[in-house]
């Protein structure tokens, strides 16, 4: 027995028609994963969260999987795990709900939640002294400004969920590998203490989790030679002792090698000895991936160990305001005009008293990527000035998004491109304060076909 | 690529650009980025281990940097994880800039020139 678990989505904001071209393909698979929550995502969330209090999920996936293809993977036995929940599992799940229905399919959804600790943050720190995990900002910094927090959850809540009978397990915040874990800890019945086992359900998780970027995509070696026109969606088939192969659809663009899934591998670690999720602190410094052909990789080996005894929490909050406008200088000398330009709106920062608490200005086509770790040189064809700041204050950075355009009149020559976007506005930065709480008081929920 | 037959890299008496010998792919965590470098042979992977330090990743960065480089290796992908602490200035949303999660960072250390080996420390 093999179980297929196949990516359709590696971020909100992924290709809208990946589960079309998946099903299209002709490809099997027994689990359809969908991943949707990147830290930036969370405040996206919240502000849809605020304005409508029936949102805050991944509409993406009610919008072009639910709605389009439900009636598909159900005829076709595809159980789909997804943490499209967001901060709002239940209304997803309603929608989901609404649309199986409309189309008179019969499925089972559940929901995992107890992910969300934004009320009980303070008590919790009372209790525990939430430390902070990357800096030295204390909670009290942060305490007044939070909008929510949430823990990533392991994948044997997902696990229930379909050991009750799900056909579609609608998550908040889970580690994104659980997403892949949870079906084969239920097909498999792998037990807590399998951590190499639950290591090898990490690595495929892991892997797959960002859809076309194992299969092609983002590719730094050879990258010329890949066909980057319908890069195939990955599918991570396990076998029960977790071994694994990673493949592609037959017939996709893109590339499945030991390049490119080492790459993803690396792909947002830190200590590489020991990759931590609640499950399992898998080790990425033991498994083998061997090329076996027709766009394949065979991976074995995998190892891990004892989880650790806290949750990672992300608590996001409220810290100010961005803004960031684009002005176009051509040649000659354009990096010199947008340097110019750049002061000007420096100086009348500084004239009008507006506040701010840092200014940049990165110079597109110079150094907006590498910074200093780009080489200097000076004879640019044009040079898109880009200057953000950000501050306290909405109105100055409001105020501050008019300085843009008067340049084109009063500043350096040749310049031009403000019919793109009109004035820049200032948006709410939506800050995150990564901490741990221990597992104790975190309560997973599995809920299954109810509302 | 060179090969003298004991694959790319293994020339240590000239300069090389990592992006002859390896490749990579970087990311973020907050206001932490990591770039992993996957080297293309045996003896790319001893060269990058000799040159490809710490050190040498952070100097590359410079200001962008306001914590620490720390480089674990994966001996299994004959590869290196640099992970860079306080790098994204607040990462994510709060982050000024345009790479506000360090998404073309590896491109950069691929970039990097390592001057020839001499003496000590070459490969045999």
């Amino acid at each position: 027995m093999t179980v297929r678990v196949a990516n359709a989505a590696g971020f909100w904001g992924d290709y809208p028609d990946a589960t079309e071209r998946l099903l299209a393909s002709g490809a099997e698979f027994e689990y359809l994963q969908l991943e949707y929550l990147a830290e930036v995502t969370m405040g996206v969330l919240d502000r849809l969260r605020d304005r409508d209090s029936e949102k805050g999920y991944a509409t993406d996936f009610v919008e072009y999987v639910v709605a389009e293809h439900l009636a598909e993977l159900v005829d076709r036995d595809v159980r789909v795990v997804t943490n499209a929940g967001g901060l709002n599992p239940s209304s997803c799940a309603a929608r989901v709900r609404e649309h199986a229905a409309e189309q008179g399919v019969d499925v089972t959804v559940a929901t995992v939640t107890g992910d969300d600790l934004t009320d009980q943050l303070d008590g919790l720190h009372a209790q525990y002294g939430l430390e902070p995990f990357e800096d030295d900002t204390p909670y009290e910094d942060v305490a007044d400004d939070v909008v929510t927090a949430a823990a990533y959850l392991g994948a044997f809540p997902v696990a229930a969920a379909l050991d009750r009978g799900a056909d579609v397990v609608i998550t908040g915040r889970v580690v994104d590998p659980a997403l892949a874990l949870g079906p084969l800890i239920h097909e498999y019945g792998w037990g807590r203490e399998q951590y190499d086992r639950l290591a090898a359900g990490i690595v495929a998780g892991h892997l797959i989790e960002c859809g076309t970027q194992v299969s092609g995509g983002n590719s730094t070696r050879e990258w010329e030679a890949i066909e980057y026109d319908d890069v195939g969606y990955p599918i991570a088939a396990v076998e029960s002792d977790g071994e694994m192969r990673l493949a592609k659809p037959d017939g996709t663009g893109g590339e499945v090698s030991r390049a490119t899934v080492a790459q993803q591998l690396v792909y947002e670690i830190g200590d590489p000895r020991a990759y931590l999720t609640p499950d399992v602190a898998a080790d990425f410094t033991a498994p083998e991936i061997t090329d076996v052909g027709d766009d394949t990789v065979a991976i074995t080996g995998c190892e891990g160990s004892a989880p650790p005894d806290s949750y990672k929490v992300s608590v996001h909050f409220e810290n100010g305001y961005r803004v960031a406008g684009n002005m176009l200088y051509s040649r000659p000398d354009a990096l010199a005009k947008a340097k110019r330009a750049a002061s000007v709106i420096e100086t009348r920062i500084e004239d009008r008293g507006l506040s701010v608490w840092d200014t940049r200005a990165e110079f597109v086509g110079h150094d907006a990527a590498h910074g200093p770790a780009a080489p200097d040189r000076d004879d640019h064809n044009e040079v898109l000035l880009r200057f953000a700041a950000r501050g306290p204050e909405r109105e100055d950075l409001r105020r501050l998004g008019t300085e843009f355009a008067p340049l084109s009149l009063a500043g350096p020559p040749s310049v031009t491109g403000l019919t793109d976007s009109g004035r820049p506005r200032p948006r709410p930065i939506i800050d995150v304060w990564p901490t741990l709480v221990p597992k104790s008081v975190v309560e997973p929920e599995v809920s299954v076909g109810e509302r | 690529m060179s090969d003298d037959g004991n694959g790319p890299g293994a020339s240590p008496g000239r300069a090389v650009r990592v992006d002859e010998i390896a490749y990579g792919r970087s990311g973020d965590k907050a206001n932490t980025f990591n770039v992993g470098i996957i080297a293309e042979s045996d003896a790319a992977y001893r060269r990058l281990d000799r040159q490809l330090t710490s050190d040498r990743v952070a100097d590359l960065f410079g200001e962008l940097i306001d914590g620490s480089v720390t480089r674990y290796r994966l001996p299994n992908l004959r590869g290196f994880n640099f992970v860079a602490s306080e790098a994204l200035d607040g990462g994510g949303q709060f982050s000024l800039r345009y790479d506000s999660q360090g998404k073309t960072y590896a491109a950069a250390v691929l970039r990097l020139e390592l001057p020839p080996e001499s003496g000590e420390g070459r490969d045999g």
